[in-house]
């Protein structure tokens, strides 16, 4: 069975989730929690080396024998699930560093391990049923932590997005089983292996439907345009923290089963269809962006953020080409560090005056000046400012789309115009208009240490990501290149 | 152990409980109402002795009457453990429930091994008589008595609806064999029959006495009754379906099947007694039960281990579930208001088993629900296949409902909280469940583990 090294990476947050839920004091729960986090985050690292050397492509962990129906437990780290897990890890850190002062129980924080337990597994596994269980699993931690710890309407909110996904889920279900089953009735093989499945002669006749089950299993996660509606609400209504996870790391699991399971599974399905994906993405970036302008909750503003920039994921990989995916698996980890860094900015704004409405606040930047040079910069990168990162992901998908279907990505780079419309006046408003009647700016305190650093760290990133982009892409281009269409 | 004695191991170990403690209850002149306990090990070893011998005790052996084989073993087992887990729990003023208890086991015994129409009827009745006593007398008050006159009713009608479908089949073939010839008037008989199994199972359109007398049981004796007799009405369509005559039973039991998913689903949304909830979320399961049973028509190789699984997981979530409510105390759907905060360990039992009911991942409930999936997909039943996605979806809703609720809503006034239950056996045996719902669903192997026990063939040689 050897050292299982992979199995770690999801047990010890499971196994440390668990600890901390006994553990008597609060003080001591939220003390455990940061440092069982900041291991796995290291962890997580020291695992990725030999893929950042090159000296091998995937690291694979396959300790058991296959058992009934040929279900066997797989793990593997490649370059992809290796950015996610590290970035998971990272916005669990950052998160609970951001939520020190809150004074929730322990079950807080035993809910967000658990939610990156179950987040590492998905990212990790190999093996369809195991997939499914950890995605399936994830929701569980993500409905507590909306519906406990949330503002006011958090118990709507909470229920609405478990069943909503739920529903989801149970297409993937079906479509994964279809999938399994049809692929043994053809080859006599039971398997849940992803890259056994991959070009799978199964479906044949059925593929159209089992495409359509999976694609809404997946979409609804990503959020793909009409099956969106539970994530404002979510996003706006979970505790910041809760937000961040749910908006850096959650969304992927939706943009990441697509590039794992559709397109290995279905490449014929996806060139026929490149013309509506790429139409879904073009909507998702054009109604997510139309949506933040009319937003007067900076929360629910950031969270239609999200629609549009995930949208720039989808079309990435509805473009099937090298750049694109590329750019798409680039643009997953950007969102997750600007839109998770936007979040924990409207995080703090709340914690200090429980406001969150644009109109609530007037010349923060006199008050605030290290808040707002901080909102600024991951605004600018979420807006896609080049020189950050947010730039290089949506240039890259844009040029995959370009190669593939002009006219949708001449369509798309509208987005990145309307960004600079939602986003540029809402921070105007915030931090340079004159405050209004109703204006509680006055109440604002500067970020402390603490908050400086959390958001220093998100910085670094950002510049890093924009500046260089080569390292992170020499890991994503493995996966990339295996899924584009040949030219 | 001989063959013979193979063959009745399991009703024999119940009886020796049931003389034991008609035994016991001898020492005493006058007996006043109390909690005997030890009537109550005596009853619990006698039945972990039967489960013991049919674990361990691989001969096989056949009559005209009874067979002994994996088959039979691995139900009786099933209702050894379910039995164990009512004698370890049920409330007691006196000895007389433990005896009704392992009478009715007995019946169900007898139903596991019956290999004979006539045999089947005997254990039919034996099993149920004492459950309507139960219904009735462990909990006395107008609501009981009504409920145990409704389940005597109808249990009496579908007992002559078995008595009548075997009499046609008698007159049809001249035999009581389950294996006999087939004639036009034996369909008849055999369509009565599987009616009578309907109403046991509580499959729509036969349903309607469940709530009721879930209603009034004790939470205790509803989960049994919920897991055991169930089982035992799906033992008994099962080997009806497999005997009977040319209509093929998906045709007939597929839409019962799906109406039963979805109704019982659809009626659970808007129960405010928690008992009723959980009555209508099991004639849900009982249509997935019967769900899968159309697959194995269908298909004889999908093996019948996942309806035996199902059943497995079923006895621990459910029974878990009714515990749970003991456990908390709670009656109505409000008495959960707060609950997390209250009795964070039972809330966290109770809540475990919502979910397991609820099929999320990794519990067992979900090992259970994806086996009846891959089997309806592999029969190629996409219609039954999409009725159970859409009925976990809405049973979805009020377990997730119930969740939200114990965690998420204000308490309710001190005065009006529940006592809590803190007894030793029940909090035993919620760990045991507890146990089984978590670690269960992490091995998919379990369906291909019980199929092997389950295939273990009869004896060629019948025995007289």
């Amino acid at each position: 069975m050897g050292v299982m090294l992979l199995t770690w990476l999801w047990c010890a947050p499971a196994l440390a989730s668990a600890l901390i839920a006994a553990l008597p004091s609060r003080r001591l729960a939220r003390a455990a929690a940061l440092m069982a986090s900041a291991g796995i985050l290291a962890y997580a690292l020291y695992l990725g080396r030999p893929l950042f050397d090159q000296t091998s492509l995937a690291i694979l962990e396959m300790p058991f024998p296959a058992s009934a129906f040929g279900i066997r437990y797989t793990l593997a780290l490649d370059g992809l699930s290796f950015s996610l897990c590290a970035l998971t890890a990272l916005l669990t850190l950052l998160s609970l560093a951001a939520s020190w002062k809150s004074e929730s129980s322990q079950g807080f924080w035993s809910c967000f391990l658990a939610l990156e337990a179950a987040l590492m597994g998905v990212f990790l596994s190999r093996d369809l049923f195991w997939f499914y269980v950890f995605w399936d699993l994830a929701l569980v931690p993500m409905f507590f932590i909306i519906g406990l710890w949330g503002s006011e309407g958090r118990r709507k909110a909470a229920y609405k997005f478990f069943l909503y996904t739920a529903a989801g889920s149970l297409c993937l279900l079906l479509g994964l089983l279809s999938l399994v089953v049809l692929h043994q009735r053809v080859t006599g093989i039971w398997t849940w292996d992803m890259a056994e499945l991959a070009l799978s002669p199964g479906p044949g006749r059925h593929a159209p439907w089992i495409f359509a089950l999976l694609f809404i299993g997946f979409g609804v996660k990503v959020p793909v345009f009409p099956l969106h509606n539970w994530l404002p609400e979510a996003h706006t209504e979970a505790p910041a923290a809760g937000s961040a996870l749910l908006a850096g790391s959650m969304l992927k699991m939706g943009v990441f089963g697509i590039l794992r399971v559709l397109l290995p599974v279905f490449p014929m399905q996806c060139w026929r269809y490149l013309p509506w994906l790429g139409t879904l993405a073009v909507i998702n970036i054009l109604y997510g962006a139309f949506c933040a302008m009319a937003q007067k909750d900076l929360k629910r503003l950031v969270a239609f953020t999200s629609v549009s920039h995930m949208g720039f994921c989808l079309l990435g990989i509805a473009s099937m080409t090298n750049v694109g995916l590329q750019g798409a698996s680039l643009q997953m980890i950007n969102h997750g560090l600007s839109t998770g860094g936007l979040f924990l900015l409207v995080g703090m704004l709340y914690e200090r005056t429980h406001r969150r409405g644009i109109e609530d606040f007037g010349a923060l930047a006199e008050k605030a000046p290290s808040f707002t040079f901080f909102f600024g910069f991951i605004l600018l990168s979420s807006i896609g400012l080049p020189g950050l990162n947010g730039f290089v992901g949506e240039l890259l998908s844009l040029l995959g789309m370009a190669q593939s279907y002009f006219p949708l990505a001449l369509l798309a780079s509208m987005g990145a115009i309307l960004a600079a419309a939602y986003g540029l006046p809402a921070f105007q408003k915030v931090f340079w208009a004159p405050a209004g009647p109703g204006s509680v700016s006055e109440k604002v305190m500067d970020l402390d240490l603490r908050e400086q650093l959390i958001l220093s760290t998100l910085c670094l990133l950002i510049l890093w990501l924009g500046l260089s982009p080569g390292t992170l892409l020499r890991l994503l281009q493995p996966t990339a290149s295996l899924l584009a269409r040949p030219v | 152990m001989g063959a013979p004695l193979a063959l009745i191991a399991g009703p024999l170990s119940a009886c020796a409980g049931l003389v034991l403690v008609l035994l016991l209850g001898l020492r005493k002149d006058h007996p006043a109402p109390h909690n005997p306990f030890i009537e109550r090990c005596a009853a619990m070893a006698c039945t972990a002795i039967g489960l013991f011998f049919l674990l361990n005790a691989p001969e096989a052996a056949r009559t005209e009457l009874l067979r002994a084989d994996g088959w039979s073993r691995c139900w009786q087992a099933l209702f050894h453990l379910a039995t164990l887990g009512l004698l370890a729990t049920i409330p007691l003023k006196g000895e007389r429930p433990l005896i009704l208890a392992l009478a009715s086991l007995a019946g169900l015994d007898f139903l596991a091994s019956a290999d004979n129409l006539l045999m089947l009827f005997v254990s039919l009745e034996l099993m149920s008589l004492p459950v309507y006593l139960l219904v009735w007398g462990l909990l006395p008050s107008r609501k009981s008595l009504e409920a145990g006159i409704k389940y005597f009713l109808t249990g009496a009608a579908a007992s002559a609806l078995f008595l009548f479908g075997l009499a046609l089949q008698y007159s049809a073939s001249g035999s009581f064999s389950l294996h006999g010839e087939r004639s036009a008037d034996s369909a008849l008989g055999f369509a009565l029959m599987c009616a009578a199994a309907l109403f046991k199972t509580g499959i729509v359109p036969f349903q309607f006495w469940l709530p009721d007398v879930y209603e009034a049981s004790e939470p205790e004796l509803a989960g049994w009754m919920s897991t055991a007799l169930k089982a035992a009405g799906l033992l008994l369509l099962a080997r009806l379906l497999f005997a009977s005559p040319a209509v093929p039973a998906a045709l007939w039991l597929s839409p019962l099947a799906a109406l039963s998913m979805l109704l019982g689903n659809i009626l659970a949304l808007r129960q405010q007694n928690l008992r009723r909830l959980l009555a209508y979320s099991s004639i849900a399961h009982a249509g997935a039960l019967a769900a899968a049973l159309c697959a194995w028509t269908r298909e004889p190789h999908a093996a019948p281990a996942v309806i035996f699984s199902y059943l497995s997981a079923y006895l621990f979530m459910n029974f878990g579930g009714f515990l749970g409510l003991r456990l908390t105390g709670a009656l109505c759907v409000q008495d959960l208001s707060g609950l997390g905060r209250r009795a964070p360990l039972r809330s966290a039992f109770l809540a475990l088993m919502l979910l397991s009911l609820a099929g999320l991942p990794p519990t067992l409930g979900f090992l259970a629900k994806l086996y009846v999936f891959l089997d309806l997909l592999q029969a190629g039943d996409k219609f039954l296949a999409a009725a159970l996605a859409l009925s976990s979806l809405i049973g979805l809703g009020y377990y997730l409902g119930l969740v939200r609720r114990m965690y998420m809503d204000e308490p309710a006034a001190a005065a009006e909280q529940p006592p809590i239950c803190s007894r030793m056996a029940h909090s035993l045996i919620a760990v045991l469940c507890a146990l089984a719902c978590m670690l269960g669903g992490l091995y998919p192997s379990m369906s291909t583990d019980i199929g092997s026990v389950l295939a273990a063939p009869a004896a060629e040689g019948s025995v007289r």
